[in-house]
């Protein structure tokens, strides 16, 4: 059994600094707010300036609070309310992090520090094109902090003391004991409030009457940054409630799911066609409306998380801030469209679409996709609050709807996935397209024959089947097509310098050198990769998996497809804040032993609820999924029994994506100004 | 008072100093009106990010030859179409340097290839007048002053009547005059 450590005695008390340090921050991100848009429009530099110094002071202060408030957990100091209510003396020191931001106060704090630190770093590092916006930027970021800081400070204060200080603190959630909630928590909260660092670039563009093209490097580096933070923080999301909730699925379409899902779709359709206007000068209205889509969206997460209408395992319950984060949803959707039309007039696209067979048109569509399915997920999430007001009666969207009407959808994306990279930018012929996607076409069909020569008879499955291959053909043609090219090119010389001996770089090397001299192509590609293997995920468990709950006495079995398990018995661990049951299971696959697993399901007396861990026998094909539902009495244990194909690609895309991301975002070098001449003039002339 | 509380109020009045130091030292710190709106550790700007007249930068447009390059060697646009786009594209990077050269703003790298490109101009008017003079090529059409060498594709001066880069002599054909037509 673990030691109770007695943590109260000696321990330092922060708690007060904490408080001051936060209400400090306020004030300098009230203060930075308000000197940044006045310094513009008073044209007072040292104005500004200080505003500016404001806002990196605030990255300090904020600092100060933050470490004040995990001091504090680490100290187990319950005379602070938040520690007492979200730690205890047996919660193990490494889940501080967790408890940091397991309620409303500490995840505000949270949030206002990431948000600080971002602002800070892309304040720091904005480009000099959008010096003339960027009082309007910071004003606009500080002022999202200020609501955040008011908030935390006003209405949620971590610091807040109790009377009395208790002897033992109420515990950490038992569901956030888990590895996954040291990353979803925070790279959700991170990517929703990460989403103000492009809106704020695009609005204090419009703020400055720079209506052009300036905006558009930060608000793509700032947007790719925080969709891979969303995308990171949502497959996390989904692996923790696989592992911990018992239930053997990932996705439940819940509102609070929904919610972070919405704005990552938008922030999709954002860095696809932030593209478009970096490359032609075009979708210039188009990007500044979705970049305030997707913030107003963000907004809306956060709205449901604290306090909207439909409570969720992800939310943060009794929370009484939805009224505050509902006024601030409605401020911030309204204004950046009134200002999105007050400047309309000036934002003209430099370019037009000259074709509907390019790169371009193929974004649009694409956009246009990911909009809709949004739009889908934004009504299945608001139906039900819709049907009480219309009829008093509340009708629930449950998932049989998201996929009859998303499954399609996303079927288009994936076949765009795959044809948009094959066109070239501004226009293609039918001809040349017709030539790059033959093959990927060709595997297509070969990949839905051999399916339907091995029984495969359902018309979803083959057709996401038919288009993974499609693109992953594309993807890999075009990666041999261009390390072909080079291994060419570099066995006869650069035709530049004629004097340089060939490089002879073989088929390995020219791949990287391709991909790393086509880093955002490249990385895109990768990032495509990985959704595939997402896809992958979704389709095998979506068509093909097979669910079984039995209860078994000791020594029993069950089967389930070719697989067989055993129940040995179960085996009660008391710790300090909880009683384990781990039940011993050997699993068999066709009459062989392949493992014996350990599922188990812990009972938190505090809490008067219990917490389950699945035993998961994974390979790339399929999971082998036990979970105890139930502990009876007489040693009996029920359990739930899934065999999950293809769900492995689901988490190993994950990583996948953050390398594509990497990869896409990393600087490139700089470039020489004018290219030099090919040939001397004498030389030419002769 | 105990002496936590002292402690944390004078951690928080020294954070307090701090940021008053911080918010003021800009109002006593005098004139320097550069770093007011530029901030502290920022690169400036590489040139090639000015934009030419239809508003794309020429970084961008760089960019897109390098994606239309590597896209025909992938195969995935004709040949007809990569010619007709590159010429676009650096007709486009040509005004935009225009562009740049006339707003003053041009980095020290452009100026010194001018002067260098002005050099073998004269160098190749020289050249061609006391050798033998190389073939005039024709081309067709120009954008605002600027036009593409037939032979090399480089940007050409509408008054620079050698190819600075490859030395061919480049002639602009107009539409001939009404009745001077064969």
């Amino acid at each position: 059994m673990p030691k109770d450590l007695p943590r109260t005695e000696g321990k330092p008390d922060v708690g007060d600094l904490g408080a001051i340090s936060l209400w400090l921050a306020l004030a300098l991100a009230a203060y930075s707010t308000v000197g940044s848009m006045a310094g513009k429009l008073r044209g007072s530099v040292a104005l500004v300036d200080s505003a500016q110094a404001a806002m990196y002071a605030t990255v300090v202060v904020l600092f100060v609070s933050t470490m004040s408030l995990v001091v504090s957990f680490i100290g187990r100091d319950f005379e602070i309310a938040y520690v007492a209510r979200h730690s205890d003396l047996a919660m193990p020191d490494r889940f501080t992090w967790v408890a940091f931001y397991a309620g409303n106060e500490g995840s505000l704090l949270y949030i206002a520090m990431v948000l600080s630190v971002m602002a800070a770093i892309a304040v720091w590092r904005a480009p000099e094109r959008v010096r003339d916006a960027l009082p309007y930027t910071t004003g606009v970021l500080m002022l999202v902090l200020t609501f955040f800081l008011a908030v935390t400070a006003v209405m949620a204060n971590p610091f807040d003391k109790l009377p009395f200080v208790p002897q033992d603190g109420e515990g950490i959630n038992p569901l956030l004991t888990h590895f996954g909630m040291f990353f979803h928590p925070p790279a959700l909260m991170a990517g929703l409030v990460g989403i103000s660092i492009p809106f704020a670039f695009a609005l204090g563009s419009l703020l400055a009457r720079k209506t052009g093209d300036e905006w558009v490097d930060p608000g793509r580096v700032w947007g790719i940054i925080t969709w891979a933070l969303l995308a990171g923080g949502l497959l996390l999301g989904s692996w923790w409630a696989y592992t911990i909730l018992g239930w053997g699925g990932y996705w439940f379409w819940d509102p609070v799911e929904n919610a972070a899902f919405m704005p990552w779709l938008a922030l999709t359709a954002f860095i696809h066609s932030i593209m478009v206007q970096k490359r032609r000068g075009m979708f210039r209205m188009w990007n500044i409306a979705l970049v305030n889509v997707a913030f107003g969206l963000a907004l809306y997460g956060m709205f449901m998380n604290r306090g909207g209408s439909v409570p969720s395992v992800h939310s943060f319950g009794a929370s009484t801030l939805g009224w505050v984060f509902l006024l601030f949803l409605a401020v911030g959707v309204i204004v950046p469209f009134v200002i999105f039309f007050w400047r309309y007039p000036l934002l003209k696209s430099a370019q037009n679409l000259d074709s509907m067979l390019s790169r371009e048109a193929a974004f649009l569509v694409n956009n246009l996709l990911l909009l809709a399915i949004a739009f889908v997920t934004l009504w299945g999430t608001v139906y039900p609050l819709l049907s009480r007001l219309i009829s008093d009666e509340e009708i629930t969207v449950a998932r049989p709807f998201y996929d009859q009407v998303n499954g399609p959808l996303m079927l288009g994306l994936v076949f765009l996935m795959g044809v948009g990279p094959m066109l070239p930018w501004r226009r293609a012929n039918w001809a040349s397209v017709r030539r790059a996607l033959a093959i990927p076409a060709g595997v297509a069909l070969l990949a839905v024959v051999v399916l339907l020569a091995v029984g495969l008879r359902k018309e979803y499955a083959l057709a996401a089947f038919g288009l993974a291959a499609f693109v992953a053909a594309g993807i890999l043609m075009e990666w041999f097509r261009g390390a072909r090219a080079r291994h060419r090119s570099s066995r006869l010389g650069d035709p530049l310098q004629p004097g340089r001996a060939p490089k002879g770089e073989n088929y390995a090397v020219a791949f990287l050198h391709l991909i790393w001299a086509n880093r955002p192509r490249y990385g895109g590609y990768i990032v495509h990769l990985s959704v595939l293997m997402v896809a992958l995920g979704i389709v095998g468990t979506s068509f093909f998996n097979s669910q079984k709950d039995v209860v078994l006495s000791p020594g029993e079995t069950a089967s389930i497809e070719n697989y067989e398990i055993k129940y040995l018995g179960t085996t009660q661990v008391p710790f300090g804040n909880r009683v384990e049951f781990i039940s011993s299971v050997e699993v068999y696959r066709d009459g062989e032993l392949l493992d014996t697993i350990s599922p188990n399901r812990a009972f938190y007396p505090s809490f008067n609820m219990a917490s389950t861990r699945a035993a998961i026998r994974s390979t790339p094909v399929e999971d082998f999924y036990v979970v105890p539902s139930e502990n009876l009495p007489d040693g009996d244990v029920g359990f739930r029994i899934l065999v999950n194909p293809l769900i492995w690609w689901m988490w190993v895309a994950g990583p996948v994506m953050v390398l594509g991301t990497i990869i896409a975002l990393w600087p490139e070098p700089s470039r020489v100004p004018v290219r030099a001449p090919a040939r001397a003039p004498a030389a030419a002339a002769t | 008072m105990d002496g936590q509380t002292i402690f944390a109020i004078l951690i928080g009045a020294a954070l307090a100093c701090f940021s008053l130091v911080m918010v003021g030292y800009a109002f006593f710190r005098g004139d320097s009106p550069s770093s007011s709106l530029s901030p502290v550790g920022q690169e400036a700007d590489s040139p090639l990010q000015s934009t030419s007249d239809d508003g794309v930068g020429l970084d961008a447009i760089y960019d897109s030859i390098d994606t239309l390059e590597l896209d025909y060697q992938l195969g995935n646009v004709p040949e007809d179409q990569y010619r007709e786009q590159l010429q676009g594209y650096r007709l486009q990077a040509a005004v935009a340097v225009k562009s740049m050269l006339e707003r003053g703003d041009a980095p020290p790298e452009l100026l010194l290839e001018q002067e260098v490109l002005a050099a073998r101009s004269s160098g190749a008017h020289r050249h061609a007048s006391l050798h033998s003079p190389v073939e005039p090529v024709e081309i067709h059409g120009s954008v605002e002053g600027w036009r593409a060498c037939p032979q090399c594709d480089a940007p050409v001066p509408l008054d620079d009547a050698p190819c600075p880069h490859c030395g061919a002599a480049v002639v602009e054909v107009s539409p001939l005059p009404p009745g001077e037509g064969g």
